[in-house]
């Protein structure tokens, strides 16, 4: 870059700006799941001088947790619920959200500014009307009472109708004029160009099911039907001052979704780019 | 044989202060065989024409026909036509031989026999070493060849193409557009084809539907529409550069008949009026419009011998190829004129022109249409 006579540092500075305040962010991000690591291998932080590596670790706290009779019966649950709400978001979200791309219908309007104003209510509010319904239907503590409500998503068909809003109408066009209909179209053109925005939503999908705490809590009334969250949770509770098994039950919950993201970022950013039309 | 009539057919979109007639009244038929363009400047209707034609679109008004059914209320799928987009619309996720095949496996044909036709049409647009790649793999030219053979491997009846020699850079333009044709006539298919360039219009269509807001202004031939366009706005519209068109008056005076403008005066041969303006009209005087092609306006540098010969300042030259344009200021009017490629002269300098009056036309200044 050519130097600006009278200034020569301009950019230098705005460089090192921007890269310090990136390496603060990341570490000041990172830095408490490290130490939720090093509390899971015993590593006594509040020492002086904090101990950041654990001298001697010890993984009494994931023992602990991986031997509990229960265990196998809370990753279970969570596979369940979390596959169960995150299939059923997608399928449900992506049909919505083609309607609100592609058809018309009376009310559309109406009823997509109604979506949005659905995401802005926090999803707890909804709890208690849903307990409600759910005990009336008996499906209370029941795997269907868990996985059913939270597949209507507002923010998953939001999130399709703009994925799909991005795709150009010539693809439908083409393939409807090649006498495609429109299930055809949505399955064999349309969600193939979204699979991107549909890996995305999978992923966060499956992020937040996995660590979903507040909703199973609600609906699952017996010990039974917990998920990873509400077991190791209260198992801790049964150790007031076991702070390494709530660290280890952090660090455990955590990893499942780290390999999903892991892999969710990869395919994303590989992605299918929309190269069929010269624009 | 497949004719495609449209019948007083007009399209409406929305409603009170936001309504706009983007199709009003329009009626034509194309003949079997024939390769038809609609032509027209952005905002003419020419692709919401066409759309009606493909049934992407219905119409507010009037029918389609196609063959001896009456599409009008069809799905694109029943009116067996098929439509080669400005932007090709090739599907991202599908090789160059799936997308050719995606019109055939949709009819869930047997495999050997997509195999087979998909190969063939390949063969005939060259592209059998592409079939394996992906769109974003190909140039422009060959993603245009791809979308061409998806519309032929399904040998439809009618073949629709919306600009598709848009996105090329003007030199594959140029070689396209006759492959186009010449495919075309091989094929035998109706075909209909949208373009605002009237380059391309002039040298590919039998006929030309020129459109204007929405109304068709005239259809014709390449040849009659530029020798005789019907009206200011087709006359203006066709030909580059466009044609000169001069407002002006036409008037007896003593017995004879004069043309008079701001920049150019002159007699009229008495047989040129003839049929065209009455006698009342003459003698009140009647406003006109009075065009002539830069082709048939020659600048020179010295009055000569011509019979008619006006002078004005050059405002500007330009040679383009062997073609020297002068645009000469001629009172308030710069007309366009042709000079031999030899011909030198500054801007500001005086300079002769003259007119052609075997090809000059007239149009009433107040309907626009042609005397």
């Amino acid at each position: 870059m050519a130097k600006v006579k009278g200034r020569p540092k301009t950019g230098a500075l705005f460089r090192i700006a921007a890269y310090s305040s990136t390496i603060l962010s990341l570490v000041i991000y990172f830095f408490p799941f490290y130490l939720l690591v090093v509390i899971s291998l015993h590593g006594n932080i509040f020492a002086q001088p904090p101990e950041l590596v654990p001298a001697n670790p010890d993984f009494s706290g994931y023992v602990a947790i991986f031997t509990n009779p229960a265990f196998f019966e809370w990753i279970m649950n969570s596979f369940i619920y979390t596959i169960g709400i995150s299939l059923g978001t997608i399928i449900m979200s992506s049909f919505t959200g083609y309607a609100f791309s592609r058809l018309d219908f009376p009310g559309k309007t109406q009823l997509f500014w109604l979506v949005l104003g659905l995401m802005m209510i926090p999803a707890v509010a909804s709890y208690i009307p849903l307990y409600v319904m759910l005990a009336k239907m008996k499906l209370l503590n029941t795997y269907w009472g868990i996985i059913i409500p939270p597949i209507a998503s507002p923010y998953s068909a939001f999130l399709m109708k703009q994925s799909f809003d991005a795709i150009p109408k010539d693809y439908e066009e083409v393939a409807y004029i090649d006498g495609a209909s429109r299930p055809t179209i949505l399955f064999r053109v349309i969600l193939p160009i979204a699979k991107p925005a549909l890996i995305t939503l999978a992923l966060f999908q499956f992020v937040w099911n996995w660590n979903n705490f507040a909703w199973p809590l609600f609906v699952a009334t017996s010990p039974r039907m917990w998920n990873l969250p509400l077991g190791i949770w209260n198992m801790v509770w049964s150790y007031t001052r076991d702070f390494w098994t709530l660290a280890a039950g952090g660090v455990v919950l955590m990893l499942v979704p780290f390999v999903m993201y892991l892999i969710g970022v990869e395919y994303f950013l590989r992605g299918i780019v929309v190269t069929g039309l010269k624009k | 044989m497949v004719e495609v009539t449209l019948d007083h057919v007009s399209k409406v979109f929305g409603e009170g202060a936001q309504k706009v007639v983007a199709v009003d009244d329009a009626s034509f038929t194309v003949k079997d065989k024939e390769l038809i363009v609609l032509l027209g400047p952005s905002g003419s209707g020419k692709s919401t024409l066409l759309r009606l034609i493909a049934g992407l679109e219905i119409p507010t008004s009037g029918d389609i026909i196609i063959g001896n059914k009456v599409v009008t209320e069809l799905t694109p799928k029943e009116r067996d036509v098929a439509m080669v987009f400005q932007s090709y619309a090739l599907y991202p996720h599908m090789s160059v031989f799936d997308n050719i095949a995606f019109p055939l496996k949709i009819r869930k044909l047997p495999r050997e026999e997509i195999k087979s036709r998909v190969e063939q049409t390949a063969e005939i647009l060259n592209i059998k070493h592409l079939l394996n790649r992906m769109p974003g793999q190909l140039s422009g030219g060959e993603m245009q060849r791809v979308a061409l053979a998806r519309s032929i491997v399904r040998n439809p009846q009618v073949f629709l193409f919306d600009e598709p020699l848009s996105n090329l850079d003007a030199k594959l333009r140029v070689t396209t557009r006759g492959f186009l044709k010449r495919l075309q006539k091989d094929l035998g298919i109706t075909s209909i084809y949208v373009t605002h360039d009237q380059e391309e219009a002039m040298t590919i269509a039998d006929r030309i539907v020129v459109l204007d807001r929405g109304k068709v202004q005239q259809i014709d031939s390449p040849d009659a529409i530029y020798s005789k366009p019907q009206n200011i706005f087709v006359a203006g519209f066709i030909g580059s550069p466009p044609m000169n068109l001069i407002e002006g008056r036409v008037l007896m005076r003593s017995g004879k008949i004069f043309f008079s403008s701001e920049s150019v005066n002159f007699e009229l041969p008495q047989e040129m009026m003839r049929n065209k303006v009455t006698n009342e009209e003459l003698d009140k005087g009647k406003n006109v419009t009075l065009g002539i092609r830069p082709e048939d306006v020659i600048a020179t540098a010295t009055p000569g011998n011509y019979a008619r010969v006006f002078k004005g300042k050059v405002y500007i030259t330009e040679l383009v190829g062997n073609t020297n344009y002068v645009m000469v200021e001629a009172g308030k009017m710069i007309l366009r004129t042709v000079a031999s490629p030899g011909f030198r002269v500054e801007i500001g300098k005086e300079v002769y022109f003259t007119f052609d009056l075997q090809n000059i036309h007239f149009f009433d200044s107040e309907t626009q249409e042609r005397l």
